[in-house]
């Protein structure tokens, strides 16, 4: 006895709008991404509520001082920045940046144990009529209720 | 009559436009950080550009060396900062404010305290709809 096979369609997804696909997400990866520069130090950061999202990466400069009094201002670092010549290099590089975007925002990244008087002393660098960066934000993460 | 030559198609290969794309996707993916910058913000005054203030519009909150706040000299006593609790002071800030619309709260600290406490009762000042506030060293 003669069994009839029927012969099956290939049943094969369309792979033609692929790379279009590819090439989306790929466009999209290419606005969003910000490439790193430096490294960070590490910092304990502060939790809280009432806190806003950075507009935008692109007009932020960001400060960060941890525990030990140790300062970093993007890529410069600064060891003791109550020091004149620390101080003179803070505001020279801070005045730049806000010469070349003046939008921008300070995040200041600051370690829980920090003490104040270091905080004072960034605010008092930022006010400089020199450097007049006025915009600050201090970065925290969102605390639950 | 002219005749046309067949010229044979002249393309350039695209077959492998999709590997190259998907090499791109590849770094792109692994070198994005998506941003989750976020913080309280303030405005610093400018300097030389104090101004003069009623002492009836001014609050102010200061916070000393072991985390106790005073508002307007009174220590705010309900729970400490230890124990994120801060809520008698947003309660004091929303009642000012309350009666006063144009208050200014003035947070001051002294050198020695510690950036987290002042962190928290900026929170809870800013969290009470405070919109004018004052940092002094």
């Amino acid at each position: 006895m003669n069994i009839e096979r029927k012969t099956q369609s290939t049943k094969e997804i369309s792979t033609s709008s692929l790379p279009d696909i590819i090439f989306l997400l790929l466009v999209f990866f290419m606005v969003v991404t910000v490439m790193k520069e430096y490294d960070a130090p590490k910092i304990d950061m502060p939790y809280a509520k009432a806190i806003q999202k950075l507009e935008n990466r692109r007009n932020a400069a960001f400060v960060w001082a941890t525990k030990d009094g140790f300062v970093v201002l993007d890529d410069m670092q600064f060891t003791n920045i109550r020091g004149p010549q620390n101080q003179a290099d803070f505001k020279k590089s801070m005045k730049y940046k806000i010469s070349n975007n003046p939008r921008i925002i300070v995040s200041l990244k600051a370690d829980n144990q920090s003490k104040m008087s270091l905080i004072n002393t960034i605010h008092t660098l930022l006010k400089d009529p020199e450097v007049n960066a006025l915009k600050l934000s201090y970065s925290a993460l969102r605390k639950s209720e | 009559m002219i005749k046309f030559k067949r010229r044979p198609s002249v393309e350039i290969n695209s077959s492998s436009m999709a590997d190259i794309a998907f090499l791109l996707l590849i770094f792109f993916l692994v070198t994005t950080t998506i941003s989750m910058d976020q913080g309280l913000e303030i405005v610093l005054p400018s300097e030389g550009n104090e101004m003069k203030v009623n002492p009836n519009n001014i609050t102010i909150i200061s916070v000393n060396e072991s985390g106790k706040v005073l508002f307007n000299g009174r220590l705010v006593k309900e729970k400490s900062l230890d124990q994120n609790n801060l809520y008698q002071l947003k309660a004091l800030v929303e009642n000012e404010l309350a009666n006063n619309e144009k208050m200014i709260f003035s947070v001051q600290v002294t050198p020695k305290t510690k950036y987290s406490d002042y962190i928290k009762v900026l929170d809870f000042v800013k969290a009470a709809k405070a919109t004018k506030i004052s940092i002094a060293n």
